[in-house]
């Protein structure tokens, strides 16, 4: 079941009323078997694909070993190559199990940190299994950790009003961004995206701008959903996005956009990679070529490397995923190996960090670059992506005919202009929603209330229904 | 060399990575405390602990760590060894 079907929102009455009405001690319990409905729903055939997961890794994982690891890794990863990356020819799988992508990291990395002794191996097989098919979690992450979220699944929680009413507004919040803004961007992105080669410079780029907040608002809005309906029932779920386009460089971006992903990366293969012999030898090797170089900075330059591609693939096995995983591998590696001459340059200038003409430059380069690697992103394939970069940097041009242009995926006549002005009304409240939200502007809480009537209003009247499921549920 | 003798020297390390005298870490400083941990600072804090103490940290050892009294007794330990 979607969080956008129409049956979602009587599943999740349902399940937060048999939640708090039956015996705490049965609470845990009864949430594994909603979860394990809800994963059902989407389409029972992915069930068993999840169970194996569960059972398996738990098994292996009792005692912690290298053998048990070793084991778990090669159930778990050669599942998520079968089912996401159709490699064997004549061996393509048809199905997909929901959320493959995010309940494998999970389990991968629960298997990692018993190996590493950083967790104890959880010896109740169904509490493991809640901690992994966790409903409100389990289709698009956050990609939780047993250490954030296993003791939080099994304690007993009581109904909180005012937990219900933070919730319900955020879940409010996730539906506004993705029915309203997303469901119309959509449009709009997809059909300039399905082909660029009939569109101007002008046009691709309001795409490309147009696809940041759709994906943001898809995503962030998904989260948002999930967060306050966990938070109803009294589990926080770690947040997975932090206003990440507020963000002054990329490699903060990569701080506060999928959060949980991105950690996982730097704790399951940054850090392994970093501390191997090998990179140790390849830096070394680097420090002949680059004498004046920061060790630190050579170190990272490998694991950065495969960190990037891998993020790449993790998307899907496509040529777009892997240019996007290399476009950051390039930029992650160039901003980590010029931080202390960039340093130094700034201290040179006397350069003030908090000057607001810094800042807003800072933010716009920031997301420009973020802009720049969504076209490897969305693009349908790797041709359309160098096309689209061609059209952007030889054709810019704002003469009547480009902005005329422009407005066609919109629609027709006055319905283009309508179109048009609604949307660009609700990036610009989404913004200043943000931006107050960023500078922790108390005037938010204030008008909670009036903020959720308008986003009740506008989901009400704007709201894209039944279209569409979301974006990373694909991956 | 004794625990204390590894958190003022460890303190030193921190101070420079981070480019910042004020600096003072506890057993219970984590990344969340300073604003600059990231990525790149946390493997030129492991690079500069290794070169101070002469010590090559593994894999295994660095992602257990989840604060600096952690860290503390992971030098201490391999000092004495």
């Amino acid at each position: 079941m979607s969080f956008t079907s129409i049956w979602f929102p009587f599943f999740c009455a349902l399940s937060i009323a048999a939640y708090f009405l039956v015996p705490v001690r049965y609470q845990w319990k009864t949430l594994l078997i909603i979860s394990l409905v809800f994963y059902s729903l989407a389409n029972p055939v992915y069930l068993p694909f999840l169970l194996i997961s569960i059972i398996t890794t738990h098994y292996f994982m009792l005692k912690g070993t290298g053998k048990g690891l070793a084991a778990t890794l090669i159930i778990n990863l050669g599942l998520l190559v079968y089912f996401r990356y159709n490699l064997i020819p004549g061996f393509n799988s048809l199905i997909v199990p929901l959320g493959i992508s995010f309940y494998t990291f999970m389990t991968l990395g629960y298997a990692l940190d018993v190996y590493n002794g950083v967790i104890k191996p959880e010896r109740n097989i169904f509490k493991y299994a809640l901690f992994i098919s966790y409903f409100p979690q389990i289709t698009q992450g956050p990609i939780g950790t047993w250490e954030a979220m296993g003791r939080q699944l099994i304690e007993p929680h009581y109904f909180d009003a005012e937990r219900l009413k933070r919730g319900g507004y955020r879940i409010l919040i996730g539906y506004f961004k993705k029915l309203v803004i997303a469901g119309r961007l959509m449009f709009y992105v997809d059909t300039v995206f399905s082909s660029p080669g009939s569109y101007g410079a002008l046009t691709l780029c309001t795409a490309v701008f147009f696809y940041a907040i759709e994906l943001y608002a898809d995503f962030s809005g998904y989260m948002d959903i999930a967060a306050g309906l966990s938070e109803i029932l009294g589990i926080r779920l770690s947040e997975n996005f932090l206003r990440p386009y507020f963000s002054r460089t990329i490699p903060e971006y990569w701080r506060r956009w999928h959060i949980t992903l991105n950690e996982w990366f730097r704790d399951h293969l940054f850090v392994p990679l970093m501390a191997t012999e090998f990179n140790r030898s390849f830096s070394d090797g680097l420090k002949k070529v680059l004498p004046k170089a920061k060790t630190a900075a050579l170190r990272t330059m490998l694991p950065l490397f495969v960190v990037w591609l891998t993020t790449g693939i993790w998307h899907g096995a496509a040529w777009t995923y892997l240019g996007w995983g290399l476009y950051y591998a390039v930029i992650m590696m160039a901003s980590t190996g010029s931080a202390g001459i960039m340093k130094r340059v700034r201290k040179k200038l006397k350069w003030n960090a908090k000057n607001r003409f810094i800042i807003i430059f800072q933010t716009l380069r920031t997301f420009f670059i973020v802009c720049l690697g969504y076209i490897f992103f969305r693009a349908e394939s790797i041709q359309d992506a160098a096309l689209i970069f061609k059209r952007i940097f030889t054709g810019a041009s704002l003469s009547p005919g480009a902005v005329k242009q422009s407005l066609i995926p919109f629609g027709n006549g006055h319905q283009a202009i309508a179109s048009a002005l609604i949307l660009t009304a609700l990036i610009l409240g989404l913004f200043i929603y943000e931006l107050l939200e960023e500078r922790q502007d108390d005037r938010l809480s204030r008008h909670r209330l009036f903020l959720a009537a308008a986003m009740i209003a506008a989901t009400g009247l704007l709201g894209i229904f039944g279209q569409s499921n979301f974006l990373y549920q694909a991956f | 060399m004794s625990r204390d003798e590894v958190r003022e020297r460890l303190e030193k390390v921190f101070r420079e990575v981070f480019d910042d005298e004020t600096i003072v870490i506890t057993d219970d400083t984590s990344a969340e405390d300073i604003d600059a941990w990231d990525s790149l600072t946390h493997v030129e804090l492991i690079v500069a602990v290794e070169e101070e103490f002469e010590m090559k940290l593994s894999a295994r050892e660095i992602v257990r760590l989840k604060n600096v009294g952690e860290f503390i007794n992971l030098i201490h330990e391999k000092a004495g060894a």
